[in-house]
């Protein structure tokens, strides 16, 4: 463990000749041919339409939908080598960021919410985890509601707060699940700016560089912010590269996700 | 390589239920493999939080144990007033019963009164009426709450937290439901028994307290007491068990938790009565 955990410039994911099945529908294949780096510090986004498997793909990259067919490495060592608490460990280093509400815990406050991971997995005191909680909060600006139960807050609060719960822990890779839906233009120029601050390293996560992924059904807002493209079409993964490769790749969905006009029936 | 992930979801397994679905299986040979699946599941179910609760049980203790005290709370502290209510009108129904028997056949019936209440209260009664009390308030409850939480994937999220939700959701559940249950059916037949004692007066026997008490430990046998241990405890784990398989395992969708909730309150009850038996021929037998 000690080896990876020091060696930082291992590539926090990476899948080859992967497929993926849905976490709850063993019956087909969802996406197939995945080969795909996400080297540390990077930023992909990962485009796709609706139902074309992108939640599957990040909860399988992060290591949590073990549905999977070929090899996944986290930080340089295989998924499948690992023991249960050696994966636990490896997968903490990827934090996730569900889309919609957050899927917080809707009975429980923010404040608690956030504290969960941190109570549940350091055990640590009650002091610093008040302090590390009431940090995390301060910066994303959740402070007003840290009270309030999470079912009562806006969307736009739950999703700041689903960041939290996911950088709590200071993971080194996180991933996004359609984080700017249904969010009002003030609210996605602030997601854009944090990410880019992310990246480069933010006081959230000790200032160091953090690898992100973003899945979204609109790669318009990505194109000046993510350095990498990939698409999902059809069952099939593509790992575009640049802007200009994305722009010049020649694929339909390509198209469809930047003019975001569908040219298909 | 396919991983199988030994985590929530991996116990359904409707494909298996879609392959033997045609007719060319008889009703009865489908309806048995769908039982067979179903005992399977829930039997995997039930063995993996026994696993989980006994490999973490001092893990995680700042998570897991307030859980376990606030099921407690939900589940035994504040059904207390329901079934003191319940224990002093079944007191007044045994009385009642000894009164309608004393009226019809003329038998001096409070010299039964003693054995009555330990055969039919403490023995069976009791921790029934509690374990049903449990299923109907805390147990369909349970199945909603975790239900509709697989539904939004909040178990997902917490998975992605690196929280094992059997471990975090599941296990408290199943202690503290054991835990009320055993608690609320040990004070549901104490007053039960004092309450039917007074409704017995009241209903104009003469039946002295000494001689009562007399009656009831000349009906006790030392294997009651352990098991008015086992059973109630055992009930309530079963009650938190199929909950909260139905809840986190079943739904795939909203509308499948109504189904959901009913196949609960129904394996429910069927494995109580069935566990009940059980124990009544321990008791014969030993």
């Amino acid at each position: 463990m000690g080896e990876t955990s020091d060696n930082a410039a291992e590539a926090p994911i990476e899948m080859l000749d992967a497929q993926i099945r849905h976490p709850d529908i063993v019956s087909s294949w969802r996406v197939n041919g995945i080969n795909w780096r996400v080297g540390a510090g990077e930023f992909w986004a990962v485009g796709g339409l609706h139902w074309s498997g992108k939640t599957n793909l990040l909860l399988t990259a992060a290591g949590i939908n073990l549905r999977y067919r070929g090899r996944l490495r986290l930080f340089g060592r295989e998924l499948a080598d690992m023991t249960e608490e050696e994966r636990l460990r490896e997968r903490l280093r990827v934090g996730v960021v569900f889309g919609g509400d957050g899927r917080l815990m809707p009975d429980r406050s923010i404040a608690e919410n956030v504290a969960l991971p941190l109570r549940y997995l350091r055990g640590v005191d009650d002091e610093e985890m008040e302090e590390r909680v009431g940090f995390v909060l301060d910066r994303l600006g959740l402070m007003d509601v840290a009270r309030d139960p999470a079912g009562g807050v806006d969307l736009g609060r739950r999703r700041r707060a689903a960041l939290a719960r996911a950088v709590v822990l200071r993971p080194e890779a996180v991933l996004f699940d359609q984080p700017l839906e249904g969010l009002d233009p003030r609210q996605r120029a602030w997601w854009r700016k944090l990410l880019c601050s992310l990246r480069e390293g933010h006081e959230l996560v000790d200032n160091r560089p953090v690898a992100l992924v973003v899945a979204t059904e609109d790669l318009r807002p990505w194109l000046d912010v993510a350095d990498r493209f990939a698409l999902l079409d059809e069952g099939r993964f593509h790992a575009v590269g640049d802007r200009r490769a994305l722009e010049e790749c020649g694929l339909l969905i390509a198209r469809e996700l930047l003019e975001h006009e569908t040219t298909r029936n | 390589m396919e991983s199988e992930t030994t985590n929530v979801g991996a116990f359904r397994q409707r494909d298996v239920t879609a392959f033997f679905a045609p007719a060319k299986f008889g009703f009865i040979t489908r309806q048995f493999l769908i039982l067979s699946q179903a005992v399977f599941g829930l039997g995997a179910f039930a063995f993996l939080t026994v696993s989980v609760g006994l490999a973490k049980l001092f893990r995680s203790r700042n998570v897991v144990w307030p859980e376990i005290r606030r099921q407690i709370l939900v589940g035994g502290v504040r059904q207390i007033p329901i079934a003191t209510f319940m224990a002093l009108a079944l007191g007044f129904v045994v009385a009642g019963q000894l009164l309608v028997l004393k009226t019809v056949t003329g038998v001096q019936s409070q010299a039964y009164a003693g054995g009555a209440i330990v055969t039919i209260v403490v023995r069976e009664l009791g921790f029934m009426t509690i374990t049903l009390l449990a299923l109907a308030r805390n147990g369909t409850s349970m199945v909603i709450e975790l239900g509709t939480a697989r539904v939004r994937g909040q178990t997902q999220a917490l998975q992605a937290a690196g929280i094992d939700p059997i471990h975090f959701l599941v296990v408290p559940r199943v202690i503290g439901q054991g835990l009320s249950v055993f608690c609320l059916s040990f004070g549901f037949n104490v007053v039960t028994t004092v309450s039917a004692w007074v409704f017995l007066y009241a209903l104009g026997f003469t039946l002295p307290a000494i001689e009562y008490a007399d009656q009831l430990v000349a009906n006790l046998r030392p294997l009651d007491f352990l098991f008015l241990a086992v059973k109630p405890a055992m009930f309530g784990a079963v009650v938190g068990c199929v909950c909260c398989f139905q809840g986190l395992m079943r739904p795939t969708r909203l509308e499948h938790i109504a189904a959901a909730t009913t196949t609960a309150v129904v394996e429910t009850v069927v494995i109580c009565v069935l566990l009940d038996a059980v124990f009544v021929g321990l008791f014969y037998l030993v």
